[in-house]
C-alpha cells in the first residue's frame, strides 16, 4: 500500500516538472487524475453538482496559476485538496452570508417529501444521502479519511488541524453515522449471518 | 475493559488505529461480549460502505471547458502592453474630491483665523506700530540684585548710558597708562595700555575695563519682545 502511495506521488512530481515547463499534456493528465476524487468530496460538501464542478475547475486554474510556487518536499495530493477544499469552504461561507431560494423550492415545499421517498436500500447509497446531514467538519474529514482513504497524517495538513483532532472528528463522525444507520445497519448484519453470504454481495 | 469504554474504542480498532495493549484488551472484550461484537460488525460495515462508495464523476466537456480557461490565463500571462495596453486607470471621484475640499476647507479655516481683528497676527492691510517699551523695560524680580542696584534704573537708555560712561573712562585710564601717570597704588610697573586692540601676545594681559551685564527680563512684556 505504502509502495503505491510512492509510485503515485512519484507520477505526481513528474507531471508537476513538466507542467512547471510548460507542457500541457501532463496538465491534462494530472486534471485525469485528480478531477474524479476532487469532485468526490467537493460534491459532497456543496449540494449542487455545477457549483461542485465550478469549484473543480476553479481549483486547476489556480494549480496552474501557481505552478512555479509548488513545493516538491509537499505531496502534491495534499496541495490540490487543500486549494479545493478551502475554495469550497469559501463558497460555503459566502452562501451563510447570502441565501439563495431555488424557485422550485417555493411552490409548496414539494422537494422536501420528493427526499424521504428517494431513500435509497443499499448502505452505500444510504451513506451517501446520510454524510450531507453531518456537520461539515466531521464530514469533510470523514470523507476525506474514509472515502478518499488518504491518510491521517496528510489530513491533518490539509485541514490545518492537529493530527489527534482529526482523528477524533473521524470518529465522532462514524459515531454519528452509526447511529443514524443502525437500524439498516443491524438488519443486514444479521441477513449476512444467516445466509452466510459476504457483506459485499448483499449491497 | 468495560463495555462503555470498548465503544468509545471500537471506530478507531475497526479501522486498525489502535495499537498495543489497548488494542489486545478491546480483542479480548469483543470475544466474551456479543452486543460489542454487533457494534463492531455496524463498524466495519460502515467503513466498507464508505470504500465502497461511488466516485462523483465531473461533467463530459469538464476538461475542454477548463483547458480552455487556462489558455486564456496562458494568454494573459504572456500578453505585452505592445497589443494588449493595460486599461487606464479609473479616476474616481472621491479621490478627486476628497483632497481638494480638504485643502480648501484647511486654506479657509487658516484665513478666518489670521485676519481676526485684535490679534498679534501680521496685517498687510495696516501699518504695525512700533513699541518702544523694551527701552525703559524694568527687572522684576532679580535674586542676583542687591537693594541698592534694584532702585538704579536698568532700562536699557540708561545702560547704553553708563556704558559710554565706563567707555570714556576706559579710554582716561588708557591715556593716563600711556603718560606714565598710572596711580602707584596698582603696584604695576612698565605697563602699556589699549582701549580696544588685543594685547601683545609676550605681555601679562589685565583686563581693566569693567564688564558691562545688560539684564533681559522675559516677563515685563507681552509678547515677548526683545529687552535690549
Amino acid at each position: 500500500m505504502a509502495k503505491v502511495k510512492e509510485t503515485e506521488k512519484e507520477i505526481d512530481y513528474q507531471l508537476m516538472h513538466a507542467i512547471q515547463n510548460g507542457d500541457m499534456v501532463s496538465f491534462n493528465k494530472m486534471v485525469d487524475r485528480y478531477k474524479n476524487r476532487l469532485m468526490s468530496v467537493i460534491g459532497r460538501m456543496l449540494s449542487s453538482p455545477d457549483e461542485a464542478e465550478d469549484i473543480v475547475q476553479e481549483t486547476f486554474v489556480r494549480v496552474y496559476q501557481h505552478r512555479q510556487s509548488f513545493n516538491f518536499q509537499h505531496c502534491f495530493s495534499t496541495w490540490i485538496y487543500t486549494i479545493g477544499l478551502n475554495l469550497a469552504r469559501n463558497e460555503l461561507r459566502k452562501r451563510k452570508r447570502f441565501k439563495h431560494y431555488d424557485i422550485d423550492d417555493m411552490e409548496g415545499h414539494e422537494t422536501e417529501f420528493a427526499v424521504d421517498a428517494k431513500v435509497p436500500n443499499h448502505i452505500p447509497q444510504m451513506l451517501d444521502a446520510v454524510i450531507k446531514t453531518l456537520p461539515n467538519k466531521y464530514r469533510i474529514a470523514f470523507m476525506l479519511r474514509d472515502i478518499q482513504e488518504l491518510p491521517y497524517d496528510e489530513v491533518a495538513k490539509m485541514l490545518d488541524i492537529p493530527l489527534g483532532t482529526v482523528k477524533s472528528r473521524v470518529n465522532r463522525a462514524r459515531m454519528m453515522l452509526r447511529d443514524k444507520l443502525k437500524p439498516r445497519l443491524e438488519s443486514r448484519n444479521a441477513l449476512s449471518k444467516s445466509t452466510l453470504l459476504p457483506v459485499s454481495l448483499l449491497w | 475493559m468495560r463495555c462503555r469504554k470498548v465503544r468509545s474504542y471500537l471506530s478507531a480498532y475497526c479501522g486498525d488505529e489502535l495499537s498495543g495493549r489497548r488494542k489486545l484488551a478491546v480483542s479480548e472484550h469483543l470475544a466474551a461480549c456479543a452486543e460489542c461484537r454487533r457494534a463492531e460488525a455496524d463498524y466495519r460495515s460502515l467503513i466498507e460502505a464508505g470504500s465502497q462508495l461511488s466516485t462523483v464523476d465531473v461533467s463530459e466537456n469538464f476538461n475542454a471547458k477548463l483547458l480552455n480557461r487556462v489558455a486564456r490565463e496562458r494568454f494573459a500571462e504572456t500578453r505585452t502592453k505592445a497589443y494588449l495596453p493595460r486599461k487606464a486607470p479609473v479616476v474616481r471621484w472621491t479621490t478627486v474630491v476628497a483632497p481638494i475640499a480638504v485643502t480648501a476647507s484647511l486654506i479657509f479655516a487658516f484665513l478666518m483665523v489670521g485676519f481676526q481683528p485684535g490679534t498679534d497676527n501680521f496685517d498687510p492691510g495696516t501699518a504695525r506700530n512700533t513699541d518702544n517699551s523694551y527701552l525703559t523695560a524694568q527687572p522684576v524680580k532679580n535674586p542676583n540684585m542687591t537693594n541698592s542696584s534694584m532702585q538704579k534704573d536698568w532700562s536699557l537708555t540708561s545702560q547704553m548710558a553708563r556704558a559710554d560712561r565706563l567707555d570714556r573712562m576706559s579710554q582716561r585710564i588708557v591715556e593716563r597708562i600711556r603718560a606714565n601717570s598710572i596711580p602707584s597704588t596698582t603696584g604695576l610697573t612698565n605697563v602699556s595700555a589699549t582701549a580696544n586692540q588685543p594685547a601683545p601676545w609676550n605681555q601679562t594681559f589685565y583686563r581693566i575695563r569693567p564688564v558691562v551685564r545688560i539684564y533681559q527680563t522675559p516677563d515685563v512684556q507681552k509678547g515677548g519682545n526683545t529687552a535690549y
